[in-house]
């Protein structure tokens, strides 16, 4: 733990991500005690309103509290991002460890389903799912979750390849132990940490792809809080709704940036070849 | 799970038929650049049988096809039914039963067959009688417009006399809706010999009008986002100067106006109010706006059998004591006046300043008053199914805003909106089955009669609602009032009915909340010169040129 703490206090950019997903990991969760006015209390009828002392970014086109919006919005796409992504090292998981483990047409077929899906634009592809579940914030988690699967079945399909030619492996099937046990209890566990960081990553492209998809109008109720939906809202309004775009174009731009830099740290840290730098 | 399984299946094969798709290339650029005109609409096109639809964005596009008898007045606020159509005169008998029109000479159809009063007969009997062979599957406008005519007869070559049962003062703007363009009779002898469901689809790609336009080749008719209308050469008003307009479709206010700015396309429709200003300096850009007949309301179903809480007149009432128009207003920048009655501002029959007794009371009081309604009809906390439009229609601009100020109006007096978006060609079907206690909607005139509202909005016949009424509000005397104030032949006479109604309906049944009476605006580039723009809203191009 020292030894994290080390790193990190050496690695700037990482510290940077952290504090960044710190802020907005805070907003989400603290959302109802930051603001004064609910997401959805209107307050007047001056839509557009420009920032004053008792609105700091204004009103948005429904006369809502542009701030108060942006901290529930935070919470909300933090949370579809993050649930997207688990949903992707799940499915992506199990496939990869799957195909790694078993080997032979088993690998063969997951692999080549993998390649499938890699092969369409991944957003296009979460468009046409969105638009076949139903526009909702409930299904981008779905489609952003499938679209994101691939990227980790390649990984831990190479980690589980890696790992089940060591002498350990050998020696554990030696001793009679029942394949399931071998993945379970000594596979995976040591093929987790490539992966931690690859969903790190992945939560900042999963923010990217939930505000994209919200934007385009697949997001259900177009006013939930949620940053893609204030970002298409002021986008509807071409005279007005400028700064409300650039305000949530901004939170979803420096949130995005934060998980990467902290992604980025992460993986330093972890990988030994970059650590003796 | 299983269905997101499916959807990615279904991705798969909707890409692969995207990449085989495609590839045809279109005659448009063998035409000279000054010649074609692109339209950039919020609309697009459902059916362009002219017996068959109900819709605005089919309207528009039968407007440059087809024409009528008379025709409406350009550059005044209120509709005035003139000369200029395909009648040349007319005469009206006193007590407006019978109508004859002297037919013009010398018109020439799509199909070239030649316009004289048989084919007028032909074009009007396929709306009037019942059991026409050649009708469409649904006739939306004929029980509110053309029950009451009895008989159409060509008495030579160039007379048509029209019979009513009953007065109808109002039948010439009744001539002026889409309902009773001529459509030519080779076409409807063509309609009789196919099966009727496949009748609207037909006619839709191979129109027969008198119009300056036509479509061509079935395939200009891609689908109702994207049809290419082809100037007529033999048109009676002479060859228009351009010589293709092509219809899109963009739903997005914001891309219509930079597309026009930009000079992609010449002529585009419902700008964002807010915007007026600044583009109305622009040089590049002709904007013209006015204070359409348009009404944006919600419908509250009033019928006892479809079983909604709305039937109860007191949570009705409730209803519209929540509701605020202030910020619906707001959000058209002004450009939209409160409504508070079924007639809009520049038409006959609109009580200046008159409120009903619910819209006067001030806000916290009748915020007050609506939530002891509701409780003591026992509906707090219930759920009201709310239609709205998926697409924005000139009266109502912003759905989504302003079915979201709805929702927290009612939700201020205990009742939860949920919002059903669905296209507006379903409407009606959904409608009749009973299925929306709400429907957030509008109204277009197109007659400058009140009947045009009255009529289809508020009332009904045999003891139905009307299939465009979305209350499905019923009242044998409403009906009996409306009716009477129809067939009065007094002017001043009849407007006095009018107010009677307004005074009367809202107080006593509460059926709608009239919300907004919108402006509207088109715009177009400004080198285009020549554009006719009728006061109802119509737009024409056959003697527009694109001028350096």
């Amino acid at each position: 733990m020292r030894d994290a703490l080390k790193f990190f206090m050496r690695h700037r950019p990482a510290q940077v991500g952290f504090v960044l997903v710190l802020i907005v990991s805070l907003a989400a969760l603290a959302a109802p005690i930051l603001t004064p006015w609910g997401p959805r209390d209107p307050v007047s009828y001056e839509f557009f309103a420009a920032p004053s002392s008792g609105h700091p970014l204004g009103l948005d086109g429904q006369g809502y509290d542009l701030l108060s919006r942006i901290v529930y919005g935070a919470r909300t796409t933090l949370r579809i991002a993050i649930l997207a992504t688990l949903l992707a090292l799940l499915i992506g998981g199990a496939i990869g460890a799957l195909a790694g483990y078993v080997g032979r047409w088993v690998d063969l077929a997951l692999m080549r389903l993998v390649d499938f899906m890699m092969s369409f634009p991944s957003f296009l592809l979460a468009v046409v799912m969105v638009a076949i579940l139903g526009k909702s914030l409930d299904n981008l988690v779905v489609a952003v979750g499938i679209v994101g699967a691939p990227q980790f079945a390649r990984q831990m399909r190479a980690e589980v390849l890696r790992i089940k030619s060591m002498e350990y492996i050998e020696s554990a099937r030696s001793l009679g132990y029942s394949h399931l046990r071998i993945l379970l209890r000594h596979v995976l566990p040591n093929c987790l940490t490539p992966l931690i960081v690859l969903a790190t990553l992945g939560v900042g492209s999963a923010i990217l792809n939930v505000a994209g998809l919200a934007f385009l109008g697949l997001g259900g109720d177009p006013f939930d809080p949620e940053w893609g939906l204030i970002l298409k809202a002021g986008w509807n309004s071409p005279t007005q709704g400028a700064f409300q775009v650039g305000v949530a174009g901004l939170c979803i731009l420096f949130t995005v940036l934060g998980f990467n830099l902290f992604g980025d740290g992460l993986r330093d840290w972890l990988d030994p070849r970059s650590r003796t730098r | 799970m299983l269905k997101a399984i499916w959807a990615v299946g279904l991705c798969a094969i909707s890409f692969a038929l995207a990449a085989c798709g495609g590839g045809n290339s279109s005659d448009l650029k063998k035409v000279e650049k000054g010649k074609a005109i692109t339209v950039l609409r919020s609309d697009k096109s459902d059916n362009l049988d002219p017996h068959s639809t109900s819709s605005g964005g089919d309207v528009r596009v039968l407007s440059l096809m087809y024409e009528h008898l008379v025709k409406a007045s350009v550059g005044t606020a209120e509709v005035v039914w003139e000369k200029g159509g395909l009648a040349d005169d007319w005469t009206i008998n006193a007590d407006s039963t019978v109508y004859t029109f002297k037919i013009k000479k010398g018109v020439k159809f799509h199909d070239g067959t030649d316009l004289n009063a048989q084919a007028v007969k032909k074009s009007l009997d396929r709306m009037v009688l019942e059991d026409h062979p050649a009708r469409p599957m649904e006739r939306p406008y004929r029980d509110s417009y053309f029950k009451d005519v009895k008989s159409v007869e060509a008495t030579d070559d160039w007379t048509v006399v029209i019979t009513h049962k009953s007065p109808n003062p109002r039948f010439l703007g009744t001539l002026g809706i889409h309902s009773a363009m001529i459509v030519s009779p080779k076409a409807i002898d063509h309609l009789a010999t196919l099966k009727v469901e496949e009748r609207k689809a037909w006619i839709t790609s191979n129109p027969a009008g008198t119009g300056a336009y036509t479509i061509k080749t079935p395939a200009d008719y891609k689908d109702g986002t994207d049809i290419t209308l082809t100037s007529f050469a033999g048109f009676h008003g002479g060859a228009p100067k351009i010589e293709r307009i092509v219809f899109q479709t963009q739903q997005d206010m914001r891309t219509r106006t930079q597309r026009l700015v930009a000079g992609d396309v010449h002529f585009i429709d419902s700008l964002d109010p807010p915007d007026w200003d600044s583009i109305g300096k622009n040089p590049k850009v002709t904007l013209y706006t006015w204070q359409g007949q348009n009404l944006c309301y919600l419908a509250m179903n009033c019928r006892e059998e479809d079983g909604h809480i709305t039937a109860d007149r007191n949570v009705r009432e409730a209803i519209a004591l929540a509701i605020n128009r202030e910020p619906m207003v707001a959000k058209f920048a002004g450009r939209a006046k409160p409504q508070h009655v079924l007639i809009p501002p520049t038409m006959l029959g609109h009580p200046k300043g008159y409120k009903p007794k619910a819209d006067s009371l001030p806000r916290s009081e009748a915020l007050e008053r609506a939530r002891q309604l509701v409780k003591a009809a026992g509906a707090e906390g219930k759920e009201l199914k709310m239609y709205l439009p998926d697409t924005a229609r000139p009266y109502l601009l912003y759905p989504d805003e302003v079915a979201n100020f709805i929702q927290q109006q009612l939700k201020e007096v205990g009742l939860t909106v949920v919002l059903d978006k669905a296209p507006l060609a379903e409407l009606t079907a959904r409608v009749n089955r009973g299925d929306y206690p709400l429907v957030l909607i509008g109204w277009m005139g197109d007659t400058g009669e009140p009947h045009n509202f009255w009529g289809p909005l508020l009332s009904g016949s045999d003891g139905k609602p009307a299939g465009n009424n979305n209350t499905r509000f019923f009242h044998l005397d409403v009906a009996k009032k409306v009716d009477a104030a129809g067939v009065e032949t007094n002017r001043t006479e009849r407007e006095a009915r009018y107010f009677e109604l307004e005074k009367w309906v809202h107080d006593e049944f509460r059926p709608m909340v009239p919300l907004v009476s919108a402006e509207q605006s088109y715009a177009w580039d400004s080198k285009l010169k020549g554009v006719e723009v009728d006061s109802t809203g119509t737009f024409r191009f056959h003697k527009a040129a694109f001028e350096e």
